[in-house]
């Protein structure tokens, strides 16, 4: 242990382990990301279900975020990776474990993020277009789904970057992601800096996202938009 | 003899034990304006949003151009095809420019080309004097500027009949007159319109005839000279000589 914290070549010992460190950042960012595809799936679906007026859907929907915004993620994962197995005939690996926990996690808040989306386009929009005889489909697509992007892209992207942190915790099932290398190399030239790096990997990954939302968001803004809401 | 272009009979709407509309009947032919007037509460915008199905109604009938509404029935998508509506705060789509907002419709549900809507919304513009304006997105432009651009945005669908609920009520002062220069346009063209205002102005010079609401009963109608000058009924001559 005396010998981890010692400064003296810390960083020359983690040396020849950067390009695994790095291929665990690349497994990190694919589960992240892929759970981040699922979570929209599930948040775009739950969350027009959430907003529509059709009350045994909606309160379904209200127990699945609850439910699993207030449950820590490590017993989702736990529930997805142990629980399952024993109550259905099903078997995953730590990265469909890992993959399914996040998604069902990152979906929950994707739900509210879409619900808040379209909760913040007003009534008169959808008036204004029925009244056109746009109907319900065309309506969410062409008038309430761009305005809703405004609400729930910064917010997804919020939520991607949990997803990226979040997945750390898998690396307690075994899945050998950024962190689990990290350990794995730490365990193997006893020094913190594996740790180190990881740290910094994870930082500029979330770092990168968070600046890339910041554009993003800024590409979807468009000419003084309260005026018009009326 | 035409047929009658609006057919409200014995229409009721009510709210819990509230009657919004009580028994309301009346017509209106192809190419007439009618101009309703009456207090705030009095059911008028209710009944406008009767005839184009974004509310219900408890009991009565509407038919638009031969159509008769039921809110959810399948027929409704064509009558809000036939009556246009303009709001009191326009609603137009603040994510889209002057001309998109026009294009919509026309391209989504007429499933028109981009060249025959972009066409047809340039035309729409010049028609309501915003040819500069087509780029320019609704939180660019003045209140009666946006307006302008909901009726344009209402005639690209080609309706037969234009509901107009307030749409002078939220503009400055000094963009109602554009508004209603392009209404009293509509008007002359022979536009079927049924406008709801305050403007007695308009009513006298462009209304072929006045209905007067109030408690969601039709208190009094008739030609514009006759209900303005010489009301019958007390609470209309009340009512206008509040406006005045």
């Amino acid at each position: 242990m005396v010998r981890e914290v010692a400064g003296d070549g810390l960083m020359v010992a983690v040396a020849p382990y950067v390009g695994l460190l790095v291929r665990g950042a690349m497994i990190t960012l694919e589960v992240s990301a892929l759970a981040l595809a699922l979570s929209l799936v599930i948040g775009v679906v739950v969350g027009m279900v959430a907003t529509s007026r059709f009350r045994l859907p909606q309160a379904a929907a209200r127990v699945y975020v609850e439910l699993v915004r207030s449950v820590p993620l490590l017993v989702q994962l736990f529930f997805v990776y142990y629980g399952l197995p024993l109550m259905f005939r099903v078997n995953f690996s730590p990265y469909q474990a890992a993959t399914a926990a996040l998604s069902l996690y990152g979906g929950a808040y994707m739900v509210e993020a879409v619900r808040s989306g379209i909760q913040s386009v007003g009534r008169n929009q959808w008036e204004a277009a029925r009244a056109l005889g746009v109907g319900y489909w065309r309506t969410m697509a062409h008038v309430v789904a761009p305005q809703a992007i405004r609400v729930t892209l910064p917010a997804a992207v919020g939520i991607f970057i949990s997803l990226l942190k979040g997945s750390s915790v898998a690396s307690i099932i075994g899945f050998v992601e950024l962190l689990q290398t990290a350990v794995n190399i730490r365990n193997s030239i006893f020094s913190l800096s594996p740790l180190l790096v990881a740290g910094i990997l994870y930082f500029l990954m979330c770092y990168g996202l968070s600046r890339f939302g910041g554009r993003v968001e800024r590409r979807f803004r468009y000419g003084a938009v309260e005026a018009g809401r009326g | 003899m035409t047929a009658e272009m609006l057919t409200i009979d014995s229409v009721v709407k009510r709210y819990g034990a509230r009657a919004v509309l009580n028994g309301i009947s009346f017509r209106v032919m192809p190419g007439e304006v009618l101009v309703i007037l009456g207090p705030s509460g009095g059911g008028k915008s209710t009944l406008l949003r009767c005839i184009n199905g974004l509310e219900d109604f408890s009991s009565g009938r509407i038919v638009v151009d031969g159509l008769t509404v039921h809110p959810h029935g399948a027929d409704i998508w064509e009558v809000r095809k036939r009556a246009g509506m303009i709001f009191q705060h326009f609603n137009l789509f603040p994510h889209l420019t002057a001309r998109q907002n026009i294009e919509l419709a026309p391209r989504v549900v007429l499933r028109l080309s981009p060249a025959e809507s972009r066409e047809r919304a340039e035309a729409l513009l010049a028609r309501v004097g915003l040819s500069d304006f087509g780029r320019q997105y609704p939180g660019q432009l003045s209140g009666g500027q946006q307006q302008r651009v909901a009726i344009a945005r209402a005639l690209a669908m080609q309706p037969k009949l234009m509901l107009f609920d307030e749409p002078t009520s939220a503009l400055d002062p000094e963009t109602v007159g554009e508004v209603l220069a392009v209404m009293k346009e509509l008007a002359t063209g022979g536009m079927t319109m049924i406008v709801v205002t305050h403007e007695l102005n308009f009513a006298k010079e462009v209304g072929d005839r006045i209905m007067f609401m109030d408690a969601g009963v039709v208190v009094e109608e008739g030609p514009p000279g006759e209900l303005l000058s010489r009301p019958q009924n007390p609470r209309t001559r009340q009512f206008i000589q509040a406006v005045l």
